[in-house]
């Protein structure tokens, strides 16, 4: 009796957490003003982020949870993914804040505008959301593509030429992607349907009931269109022409949730095909994952050597990363699948915290040349600095969390006996630590250019930098067993179990 | 099964599908294109009603509705509404020529069967013909967005794409269950919807809708 209520509370809880980011969409467009609009944002970002994690915490008390005939699926990995949507999430929301006020200010914005800023910016909120509480691989095809449709009018924001560029080739680019996703999910379907019969033939659960079972040739071909559709948003290479253009052109907050959030989501969506796949086909999944991965890292490398645009760095950073996510699942061991997604929360946060650190510094300078940014620390003492230790922390020095996952991935890969891939990952990353170390150096240190004036952080970058801060920080020490228990619970969805 | 009855049907409506794809490649003025891209969806309606007839599903009578009233009713509007504010008519230059389009659109048909019949295995899927005949769409729909350079001919390329998607779920097992078939639906018209708002802002900031002058950001 107390288990069918509670089944059915959280039910409950998860269409409210679906359709708290449409109310929050709706009620910014009918704002009368502009604090009316803060305040929505804020309080909104809160409970929609508190709904977030407690359904993700119940859900990894209790165990996968299924509803509404099969249209929500929400098993750990899913719980864990959209924990990282709930955080990023409100980080992002509460640093738009300080991010678009200041835009208003210099007149890059019209008061307007800002409505429609924050209505796509909790409609992309919440078909991310949708993406990983589908339980249905058409529904969460439906939701990947309203992603990109959500965010494509938020990249192209600032309505100049390059942003439209940017706006433009993200949409081509990733719409036709996805529909090569599309074509997999249909030859799934087909492979499914032979079996099945026509009744639930893309419910996830009963698809990797029957997986033994299903054609391996029409399997083969579905997993290699859903890796180059959904690879192609994660940013996989050669797919990821669109990404370093949308990262950098997009409002900084924007970018933060693009490289933090989304490119996760669409990471899911393959992996969802690779956890049937790899049932009937074994290694076959494992090792494009893999390859497709380390070819990421790999293509990374130069542009983030001779970059001369600070945000384009960081995109090509989130490439890389996407990249050493991918390769590690390839790899496939517990050890390297636990490095795995502790490394997807690191980057997450790592990330974000630098996308907002580097959206003060390129606000502030008005440009993102690297080249004409110069002293941001004594220009800027508290987002500088966060620029200078967020590049460290993402380059992968210690004490910072993304040393301590990228170092459980590269010891899982040497103890599978995996030399080369380990090896060429270690070498690749190494390299990229010192460009981007070498980049930040430039930014941050030396005397700012007369015209720069002194300026401090205003009181929201200050709360999201400390509440992003800390974990970056903590993770790199210490993993406190509530996150190893999670850890292991995705780790368990992967290697086969439900 | 009576679906045999009415193969010759269905493999004819699939062959003129092919053919409106041939039409877009061939034709310079975006008018014709999207009665082109209208015809088509009328042709993919059709081939929904005669396999509901034939089957006896009835959710096939809706996704012909579905086809009908979106991508031969709202997606033409709003591509005419583009062209017609954005005051083109004629398509720049493609890249390639229009023998040379003809030529690739050729062998990516052949290619196409080869490739099924290979790997799938001949004689597959409700209808033979859909699988290789979607395949040589989607094809030509990347085609199309990869060689033209007007924004509103890369928009149906995507269509021609998206025709191909729907007639591979026709053929191979009655397309995809309702509400999955209602999302796609949604999301293509969402999408073209925000295309053509990208459409107008490319045009009004660079007077242009030629995409050549889209490759400022480069490394």
């Amino acid at each position: 009796m107390t288990l069918v209520l509670s089944r059915t509370l959280l039910a409950g809880i998860s269409l409210a957490l679906l359709s708290l980011p449409l109310l929050i969409a709706l009620l910014s467009i009918l704002a009368k003003d502009k604090k009316t609009l803060t305040f929505i944002n804020a309080v909104g970002g809160v409970v929609l982020a508190g709904t977030g994690l407690i359904l993700a915490g119940w859900v990894f008390g209790t165990g996968p949870l299924a509803g509404l005939r099969g249209f929500i699926y929400i098993d750990a990995l899913s719980a864990f993914i959209i924990s990282i949507i709930a955080v990023v999430g409100l980080t992002s929301a509460l640093y738009s804040i300080a991010y678009t006020g200041r835009e208003l200010a210099q007149g890059e914005i019209s008061p307007r505008r800002l409505h429609w800023y924050y209505f796509w910016f909790y409609i992309f909120i919440f078909t991310m959301l949708a993406v990983v509480m589908a339980g249905n691989l058409g529904i969460m095809w439906v939701a990947i593509e309203g992603t990109t449709l959500a965010s494509a009018l938020l990249v192209g924001f600032y309505e100049k030429k390059t942003s439209l560029e940017a706006a433009w080739k993200y949409i081509i680019i990733c719409t036709v992607g996805i529909i090569f996703a599309l074509f997999g999910t249909i030859l799934l379907h087909y492979a499914a349907v032979s079996v099945t019969g026509e009744g639930g033939s893309l419910d996830w659960p009963s698809l990797v009931a029957q997986a033994g079972r299903l054609n391996p040739k029409l399997l083969k071909l579905a997993f290699i269109f859903a890796l180059v559709g959904y690879g192609t948003k994660v940013g996989l290479a050669p797919m990821h022409t669109w990404l370093p253009d949308a990262h950098s052109q997009a409002p900084s907050p924007v970018s933060a949730m693009l490289s933090g959030v989304l490119l996760n989501c669409a990471l899911y969506g393959i992996l969802r095909f690779h956890l049937i796949v790899s049932k009937s086909l074994g290694a076959f999944s494992f090792n494009l994952l893999l390859v497709f991965g380390l070819i990421s890292i790999a293509v990374a490398l130069p542009f983030i050597m001779v970059q001369h645009d600070l945000k384009r760095l960081f995109a090509y950073s989130s490439i890389e990363h996407m990249g050493i996510i991918a390769a590690a699942i390839g790899l496939g061991s517990p050890l390297a699948l636990y490095g795995a997604f502790l490394h997807m929360l690191n980057h997450a946060l790592t990330k974000s915290f630098l996308f907002f650190a580097a959206g003060n510094v390129t606000q502030h300078y008005r440009t993102k040349k690297i080249g004409k940014i110069k002293g941001a620390i004594s220009a800027m003492p508290v987002s500088g600095t966060a620029l200078f230790l967020g590049a460290f922390a993402i380059g992968g020095a210690p004490p910072f969390g993304i040393f301590t996952s990228e170092f459980t991935i590269l010891s899982a890969g040497f103890a599978e006996g995996r030399y080369g891939a380990a090896g060429l990952m270690l070498v690749l990353i190494t390299l990229i630590f010192a460009g981007i170390v070498y980049t930040a150096a430039k930014v941050a240190l030396g005397a700012p250019p007369g015209r720069i004036k002194k300026a401090l952080a205003d009181r929201w970058s200050l709360a999201v930098f400390a509440f992003t801060f800390a974990p970056m920080l903590v993770m790199g020490v210490y993993i406190p067993p509530f996150m190893d228990g999670i850890l292991r619970q995705v780790v368990a969805v992967m290697a086969g179990g439900n | 099964m009576a679906l045999g009855n009415y193969l010759g049907a269905v493999n004819f409506l699939i062959t003129l599908i092919l053919g409106t794809c041939f039409a877009v490649l061939g034709s310079r003025r975006m008018e014709t294109v999207i009665k082109l891209a209208v015809a088509q969806a009328l042709l993919l309606a059709g081939l929904s009603i005669v396999l509901g007839w034939a089957t006896g599903i009835g959710e096939m009578y809706v996704a012909a509705l579905l086809t009908l009233a979106v991508k031969a009713g709202v997606i033409p509007y709003i591509l005419t509404k583009v062209v017609r504010g954005v005051g083109v008519s004629r398509e720049v230059n493609s890249y390639v020529s229009l023998k040379m389009s003809f030529l690739i659109a050729g062998a990516l048909v052949i290619v196409s069967y080869l490739a099924t019949g290979q790997i799938v295995g001949r004689g597959s899927g409700l209808v033979h013909e859909a699988l290789p005949a979607a395949v040589a769409m989607i094809l030509m729909g990347l085609f199309v967005i990869m060689t033209r350079k007007l924004a509103v001919m890369q928009i149906t390329g995507f269509l021609l794409m998206e025709n191909g998607i729907s007639l591979a779920g026709l053929g191979t097992t009655n397309g995809m269950p309702l509400v999955v078939e209602l999302g796609i639906f949604l999301d293509i018209l969402i999408g073209v919807l925000i295309m053509g708002v990208l459409a107008f802002r490319i045009n009004r900031t660079f007077d242009t809708l030629d995409t050549e002058n889209l490759r400022n950001l480069r490394g």
